[in-house]
């Protein structure tokens, strides 16, 4: 089950790149401040030379949400891959399940700028604790 | 407006897609639990739950002296409603990242 969207920047390959790599600028459009963690001697959260595959991505959201996902596949300026590990914390540092879906964006030059391809793709079994909890709190 | 037309006003607002989820992961909650969760005024909790029950997302139950609230398995399957509500968030987000990259560098 995927889910799919196509955009075209008006902007280089290197500059949408830099947009998806770097902290501060994807906290800009993400929705949740986002946190790249990257290797030991990196320079700064400018530094995208040592993002690599299995990197941890952190994303927290405005009500103190918290969840993580993995650097999974990267190709700079081409391609980037998350996957969504499966599980969340909440404000309160609870932690439950949630569904491990993967995040692909990819770049293709384009006479406008850069298309960008994102899809995000659902686990085959989707959401198992939904269809428990709808077979157990039946009233 | 046809009834996909609702669902998918309804799930245009992003604050709506959070109150989905949160009834999603808890199986259900009150109004007052999802504004403490949310950190969202319960009297703006009570205006989007309205709007996503006349979409048919949510259903109410009485519990105590408050109503409950479920997500109902109609009109849209589960694996639906991840789609739209992921599609709905993407589309959000492509905007936004539309507008960093022609706002430039800030």
């Amino acid at each position: 089950m995927l889910v799919s969207r196509t955009i075209v920047l008006p902007a280089g390959l290197e500059s949408v790149w830099s947009v998806l790599t770097d902290d501060r600028r994807m906290s800009q459009w993400f929705g949740a401040g986002v946190a790249i963690e990257r290797g030991v001697g990196s320079a700064g959260p400018q530094d995208e030379r040592l993002l690599r595959s299995g990197s941890r991505v952190t994303f927290t959201w405005s009500d103190g949400r918290r969840r993580a996902a993995v650097v999974e596949a990267l190709d700079p300026q081409r391609l980037l891959v998350l996957r969504w590990l499966p599980f969340e914390q909440d404000a309160e540092g609870l932690t439950r399940p949630c569904d491990p879906s993967t995040m692909r964006f990819v770049l293709d030059p384009h006479v406008d700028g850069t298309r960008l391809r994102v899809t995000e793709e659902a686990p085959e079994h989707l959401d198992p604790r939904a269809q428990l909890l709808a077979a157990t709190s039946v009233r | 407006m046809s009834s996909i037309d609702h669902v998918f006003a309804a799930l245009s607002d992003p604050t709506r897609r959070q109150v989905i989820e949160r009834l999603s992961a808890t199986g259900g909650a009150s109004a007052t639990e999802l504004a403490k969760q949310m950190t969202v005024s319960r009297q703006a909790i009570v205006k989007h739950l309205h709007a996503l029950n006349d979409a048919g997302l949510v259903s109410t139950e009485p519990a105590g002296r408050q109503k409950r609230y479920r997500l109902t398995p109609k009109p849209m399957g589960q694996a639906m409603t991840w789609m739209t509500a992921v599609g709905a968030e993407w589309d959000t987000r492509l905007d936004a990242l539309h507008r960093t990259i022609t706002d430039g560098p800030a």
